[in-house]
Order: C-alpha cells, then structure tokens, then sequence
C-alpha cells in the first residue's frame, strides 16, 4: 500500500481548474432554539443527517467517560413511542443507518437514509434522542459491548500507542478523556446515571442539525419541530477548549513482544481557524512526503511513516513510525524536521503538494455525509460554516516561508508513545525533538 | 496494501455491526423496487471492449471535479505457486516504482504530484487493482502516467531490493496486529494445500528470494489486456473517456487467457472437522466457524442465497440473534460469506465470555442443528434484506472513486454481469433457496471450530484443539 502519499517535489504543477463551487444551496436557521443548517444537494437520493451534541465527553468526567456513547448506544432499546420490539419490527424495512461517533470536541449522532424515507427515519431517530427509555437492561446490553471494544482496542498497538502519546499532549487537559470511555469508566457507571445524564445535557441549545441531501426546508423544519424542539430548551453555549497543557514527562513506553516498534509523537498545534492552522497543516503533509521519501522509499527503514495532523479545536502535529530499527528511523526524521525548520521549501512543489491536498479535500467531500462533517467543523471551529467553501483559497495562500514559520514555532517539544521493544527506546532518543 | 475484506454491497464486517444500527421507518414509497436497480446500475454504468480484450468501464458521477482511473487485474493470491507466495502483492509496490517513462526512482510519484494526483493500490485473492484520483481537467494525463506503470514497468533491482524490506515491514505491522496468528491459523486449517492461494501476505521466505525475473514472469502471465480493466469514475463523459483508452490502451497486445494456459488447480475440500485453538492476550474469547463456501463461477445461485443467508440471520432481533445473543450467551455474533470465484469462506464469528466458551460453541451447534430443520426461516425476514440491498446500492454509489473499486472487486471476482443483476437476483431469492444452500453448504458439513482465548483464562477451562476437532463426543 502506498497510502496517503502526498509528496512535495520539485515539478512544476501544471495548469487545473479546480475551484470550490460558490455555496448557494446552504442555509443555516433556527427551529425553536435548535440551530440548523441544511445544504440541498439535489444530486442524489442519500440524505445525510447528523445531530452534533456539543461539547462531547467534555461534559463528562474522568469517571464517568464515555456516558454519552453509552447513553446513545443503549437508546437501540427503545423509546416511549417505540419500545425495542417495536424498533426491531420496523428495523429492516429500510436500509437506513444510525452511526454513533464520539470525538473529543462533539458527539455525532448521525442518521443516513434515502430522500423518499427520510420523514419516517427522522422520526424513529430522533424519538431515540428526545425519548429513549435507558432502561437497565438496554444500559447493561450497550455496556457490555463497549466494555468488550474498550478491552480489545487496547490489544491493537495503534490504539496503545496513540493512547500513551494523548495521555502526554493532553495531561491534565479535557482532551485526555477517552471519548469511547475506559474499562474502568464504563463499568462504574449506573443506569440511573445514564437517565440522568440525558435529561440535564440533552437539550435544545446543545445540539448542532447539519442536513446534506435532497429534503426541503419545510418538512426539515417541521421534522425537528415535532421532535428535538420538544426538548427542553437548557443554558448550553458552546466555547472552544482551553489551552493544552502538556505534561512535563517526554516518553511513555509500553514493553511488548511484538515484531516490529510502534512510535507516535504530538506536539501541540495553533487553534482552528487561525492562518497557523492551514500553514501547519500544510507543512506536516511536506513533512510527511519527505519523510516516505526518505525513511521509506530511500533508507527502507519502515513500512509506515508519516508526520499526522490532528484536526480538532487546538490542532496538534506529529512523527509517526513503525520499525525495528528505532535509532536509524528517528535519526532520518529528525534530519527532515530540521531540514523544514531551516530551509524553504520550493515553491514550485509547494504549489504541486496543495493541489493534491485540494483534490484531498475533495475525495474527503464526496459524500453528503463527508460534506455535513465538513460543515460542522467549518461552523464549530471557525465559527461559521461559509468558511468550508473557503478552505482551498486558504491552503492556498500559505508560502514557503509560512511553512519554515510554523516549522519553527510548533515542531518541538514533542511528547512520545513507544510500543514494543523498549529497550530500544532509550529517552535520549527521543529528547531531541 | 494488502485488503482481504473487499466490501461487496452491505456487507459489514462485525465490529461494524456494533457501531452502526440499523433502523427504518414506514416507508410508504418505492426506494426503487428491486426488479429497477439493473436499469438503475446500468443508466450509471457504461461500458466497452477495445478489440484487444481491455474492458473498459465508465461511472459518470459529476458531485465533485475529480476522475478515478482504476486497473483491476486477475491476479492476487489465488494465482500463487510455490515460491510466489506473496508476489502479487510485491508486484502492486513495484507498479508505482520506475517505468520505461518514467525510469527514475520516484519519479512516478513526482509526476503524480505535479497533476494533483492521489494513488494507492491493494492486493486480494483474486484482484490487484491501482488508482489515482486527479482533477477532471487533468485526466487524460492521469490515464496515460497509469498507462506508463501498467505497460512498461523496468523491475529495478535496486528498487526491488528496497521494496521487499518496505513489504517485510507492512508484514511486520499485521504480525502485530491481535488476531492476526488467529486468523491464519484457522486459514491454513480451512483450505490446506491451498491456503498460499487464499494468503495474500504470503511467506516471508519467498518475498526476501524474489527476483525481477519473477516480477516479469507474473507481467507476462496476467497483466495482459484481456485480464484486465480500466475504470474511470467521477467527472468525466463517457464517450470521451472511451476515446482516450482506445488511444491510450489500445495497442496494449492481446494475449492468450492465462487461466488456459496456467489454470488455477481446485481446492482441496474440507474432509473432517478441524479444531483450531490459539492463545492470546485478549480480553474475550473468539469463537469462529469456517466452512468452504461456493465458487460464483460454478454456484452463483449458491451465493446470492448466502448473502440473503448471512444477512436475515444478522439481523438484530432474528430467531438467530434472540438464541445467542439476546440470550446472552454470546456478546455479539455475525455471519459472512466471502464471495470468490474459486470457493469463498463462510464464516460465523462471536465474541464470549472466556469461561462461557463451551456452553457458547454448544449453542452454536444446536442453533446451525435447528437452521437445517423447516420452518427456521420466515418470508417476513426476507423483505427488508432486499430493501436495504437496495439502499445500500445507493449508497455506494455516492462515493465514485470507491464505487470504482468495488466495480473492480466485482468485475474481477464474479464479472460484471453478476454485480448489475446482484441486487434483483437476491431480491428473487425464498426460503427453499437459504435451506437448499445452508444443506449444501452448512449443515452438517465439515468446518473448522476456532477459539482465540486468552492464555490464562485458558488454564481455567482447558480447552484443546483436538476438543474442538471432536466436538460433541464423549472423551
């Protein structure tokens, strides 16, 4: 596999008309103290929609992480008005999907049906929302299953390792929660916990519509009018997250006999919306490109090897490996971090690279519900969702010397996970970056 | 990358089945009847023959200005002698380094680049397929740089050398992967002899021997025009899009069919029930049922009945999952049939409570015990199977550059024909056609019983492998 691969050379990129369509089918309104915003696609038949609590686990506490997963998870068994047999009798009929996805800045709550269903899917969805029994069986049924994923992620090195390196870059930060929760978490909470949970945090001014697909103002607002604005109306007024406060430790190791090494390092980013935001987006795909080129392709040092960008409210940046030979790996990607820091990059290249980032965004935008995430992350975190059309314009105007800037000011103190043979990981290894 | 889970139309993995629940609602009006979705595949699907065999399949979506040119081959694992074990997916690595164009390392990659191209590749059992998304504007360029990597590949031994220990390094990352010992394990178990023709990872061994004449050799065997495909997707005119591949693709020679020449050799059936068990650290235990399933070339009525099979007995609130899981017994379980061409797996797996392990695989058996017997299955199941076939169609049509791929797994597996009338064909499917295919397949027949458990709650319940072969009888 040859994923991802973004590489910044020196060709001169060659004429494209790619340019983002002016955004004329988007409105945003409110129906009683719900905020929606509805995109017409006429396009196709699938309708994507998603209901963003705000805040996510944010609400939660370090015991109770998770709760809103479970709370949603155990909706499945049933509703005031469609008890579980009633929603199983009627589950099948139609192929439309609930998706349950918690993050650390919203909990998604999504539902993707098709046009010509989409009154009567909105009505099942969403009464598991407003009304959902939570019932100690359903609690005890969806806390099972998160228990057994919680457990079994913890196998997969990719989780562990990731789960070392937050645990460092968001130490003592709402960021640290486990949105899925943790064994520890999820077994303590009580059903009566859960009911609790949903009636002081499920409320009119939590929740963000974002509709993409061929549906009418009108029915959308009349749908939500007979559901979610029946809910109370609450105080909730969304704000970003405070600023991270990594910890002072550098490395987290975990010993595991494994065949190969699993290393992931953050470092903390610029906050969303700001022009570091792009510029360090675009530098850590540079650094990503080079680094294939170089650890990969050139020294065959690993498999995988990329620098990732974490898009939340505050972004972080980071090294990623995996290899058996950690010394030779890390010396390479500390020579290409350095290089960014202390040479500009081509402009040329760098004018190839964000057209291939620009047809990125468009593969990440194919979907009605690749374009209703696209939105609320437009509206979240740059406080308006007119800025997703403005997202290529903006990769757009960062320079060879934005990319050196950001470069220098974020590519340092990185904070290290190290999964397999530690004593292969000595910290001076990692001191340096 | 090597992807042995193709997704054909709705057919989720089980850890997908936990996340995503299934709902529905009165739904008064046709989505589309099932006996419309050919006429709908096909308004959205067009397709040619150059005169040298190259089919060449067009899927106009104009959502975004983007195209996806994709060349799917017959090639995977399941063409894999000995000492070729796993140089398909060696060979996939190797199309995106030096060609007679392009004849600099890297500089496939650079030119990619510089057209605002993203591409990617993976390997099967019975597919390799290579992709490149680019602006719209810029695909007859994309066309022909994929032209250049199908055509004229140069099989440097410097790269060659740097590409095995790139492939060792991705076999190091699924060794470490849990499960993965599990997996293979209950592989080799199921098709024996074979089993290098069902492994796309292949041996170690062969991957550090390859030589480019061995590169050269699977090039002249399968990556012939009548072997392959060219999908184009997304932004584009069909007619056009034919024109440029005559151009481009066109004096790509013919050659004879390499399955004459070099046929697949059958795979050895399953004789007995084999037990397989494997410790792991791992927080439940596993237990999984493979049977050897039917070939879509010579069972395809067979494999429509599978996927009805598999999805009424998944269905939250079946007699299936109120038994076993509802029940209690298991925390989550899931059937899947694996469409191949030359004998998919069927496979039943869930996850248990390690010391409910016996009771659970004791259920399991009775629950297949009372799927042999009349009356298992109700016509009321089968109606929203097809429904959301339907809608899963829909779905993946939304998505052009993966709709591209999945027209490849399919075009490569089954042919194209089985995809377009997939949806309408299982909609013809009743309840004699599931019970005529879970005899012939199922009940009764031998299977692998694999447990994956961990090594500590294993010294509690003691299981063996040879308990598992001999299920059911007194020690």
């Amino acid at each position: 596999m040859l994923a991802g691969l973004i590489l910044l050379c020196g060709v001169p990129g060659v004429g494209r008309s790619q340019a983002v369509r002016p955004d004329t089918a988007t409105v945003s309104f409110t129906v009683d103290h719900v905020h929606v915003i509805l995109r017409r696609n006429t396009a196709n038949d699938v309708v994507a929609a998603n209901i963003y609590l705000l805040g996510g686990d944010r609400q939660a506490t370090p015991a109770t992480a998770g709760i809103e997963a479970l709370m949603l998870a155990a909706s499945e068994g049933g509703t005031g008005k469609y008890p579980r047999q009633a929603l199983r009798a009627i589950t099948g009929r139609l192929g439309a999907t609930i998706v349950i996805q918690p993050s650390a800045d919203w909990t998604t709550f999504g539902l993707r049906t098709l046009r010509q269903a989409f009154d009567s899917s909105w009505a099942v969805f969403a009464d598991r929302l407003v009304a959902p029994r939570l019932d100690s069986a359903a609690v005890e049924r969806a806390r099972q299953q998160m228990l057994t994923d919680a457990a079994q992620s913890e196998a997969d090195p990719d989780i562990a390792v990731a789960r070392l390196a937050e645990g460092l870059l968001y130490a003592n930060h709402p960021y640290r929660m486990a949105p899925g929760g943790t064994t520890e978490s999820l077994g303590a909470i009580t059903p009566s916990q859960v009911r609790r949970y949903h009636d002081s945090t499920v409320v009119q001014s939590r929740l963000l519509v974002i509709v993409v697909g061929n549906v009418d103002r009108g029915p959308l607002t009349r749908a939500i009018r007979a559901t979610l604005a029946t809910l109370p109306v609450g105080t909730y007024a969304w704000i970003g997250p405070p600023p991270l406060t990594p910890s002072v430790q550098r490395l987290a190791v975990s010993a595991r006999v494994l065949p190969t090494n699993y290393i992931l390092g953050y470092y903390p980013g610029p906050r969303a919306g700001t022009h570091d935001y792009a510029a360090l987006r675009i530098a850590t795909a540079v650094l990503s490109g080079r680094m294939f080129a170089e650890v990969r392709s050139r020294q065959h040092l690993a498999y995988a090897v990329e620098a990732p960008f974490l898009e939340r409210a505050i972004s972080a940046g980071g090294l990623y490996v995996t290899t058996t030979d950690p010394t030779a790996a890390l010396d390479a990607m500390y020579f290409e971090v350095r290089r960014l820091q202390s040479t500009l990059v081509d402009r040329e290249g760098l004018h190839a690279l964000v057209g291939q980032f620009i047809t990125d965004y468009f593969l990440k935008n194919e979907t009605n519900a690749d374009q209703a995430s696209f939105l609320a992350r437009a509206e979240l975190y740059d406080g308006d969702y007119r800025t997703a059309g403005q997202f290529v314009a903006e990769l757009r105007t960062v320079t060879p010397e934005d990319v050196q800037r950001v470069a220098q000011a974020y590519m340092h103190g990185t904070l290290f996970g190290f999964v397999g043979d530690t004593t292969k990981a000595p910290a001076e290894l990692f001191a340096r970056f | 990358m090597v992807n042995t889970k193709e997704t054909p139309p709705v057919r989720y993995p089980l850890r997908l089945l936990r996340g995503i629940l299934a709902i529905a609602g009165g739904l008064a009006l046709a989505v589309g009847t099932a006996g419309a979705q050919r006429a709908e595949l096909e308004r959205s699907i067009q397709r040619t023959v150059l005169p040298n065999g190259l089919e060449v399949i067009v899927v106009e979506n104009h959502g975004v200005p983007l195209a996806t040119v994709e060349i799917d081959v017959r090639n995977g694992s399941f063409t894999q002698d000995w000492g070729y074990e796993g140089l398909s997916h060696l060979y996939e690595h190797m199309f995106f380094r030096a060609n007679g164009d392009y004849p600099e390392p890297d500089e496939f990659q650079e030119r990619a680049s510089a057209l605002g191209a993203v591409f990617n590749g993976s390997t099967q059992e019975e597919r390799v397929n290579y992709y490149l998304t680019l602006p719209a504007d810029s695909l007859d360029a994309g066309m022909r740089l994929m032209a250049s990597a199908l055509l004229k590949p140069l099989f440097r031994t410097d790269e060659l050398d740097r590409e095995r220990a790139v492939v060792i390094g991705e076999y190091d990352r699924d060794e470490s992967q849990p499960g993965f010992g599990f997996q293979r394990a209950m592989g080799h178990a199921l098709w024996g002899a074979a089993w290098s023709r069902k492994d796309p990872l292949g041996k170690r061994a062969s991957i550090l021997r390859t030589t480019p004449d061995q590169m050269r050799e699977i090039e002249h065997r399968y990556y012939v025009p009548n072997n392959s495909a060219l999908i184009i997707s997304g932004d584009v005119n069909p007619g056009a899009v034919f024109a440029k591949a005559a151009r481009i693709f066109g004096a790509w020679p013919r050659a004879g069919d390499p399955f004459t020449r070099w046929p697949i050799p059958p795979i050895p059936p399953l004789r007995a029930d084999t037990g397989v068990l494997v410790e792991e650290p791992i927080a439940t235990a596993v237990v999984m049922l493979q049977w050897q399933g039917p070939s879509a070339g010579q069972d395809p009525a067979a494999t429509y009945a599978a996927d009805v099979f598999s999805d009424v007995l998944n269905q939250p609130g079946s007699r299936f999952q109120r038994d076993l899981v509802d029940s209690g017994i298991f925390e989550s379980l899931g059937v899947n049939y694996y469409t191949l061409n030359h004998v998919g797996p069927i496979t039943i797996s869930g996850e248990t409570a390690p010391d409910h392990v016996r009771q659970a695989i004791t259920a399991l058996e009775r629950e297949l015990d009372a799927i042999g017997r009349p009356g298992y299955f109700s016509a009321a199941e089968l109606e929203p199977i097809k429904r959301q076939r339907i809608t899963g169609t829909m779905f993946g049509l939304e998505r052009a550059s993966g709709f591209a791929h999945q027209l490849g797994f399919w075009w490569a597996v089954t042919g194209l024909n089985y995809y377009l009338g997939y949806v309408d064909a299982m909609a013809r499917e009743t309840i004699p056609d599931l019970e005529r295919y879970a005899h012939k397949y199922i009940i009764g027949k031998p299977h692998v019983r694999g447990v994956l458990i961990d090594h500590r709650a294993n010294a509690q319940v003691r299981l063996t492998a040879a308990e598992l072969s001999n299920w059911g009888e007194t020690p």
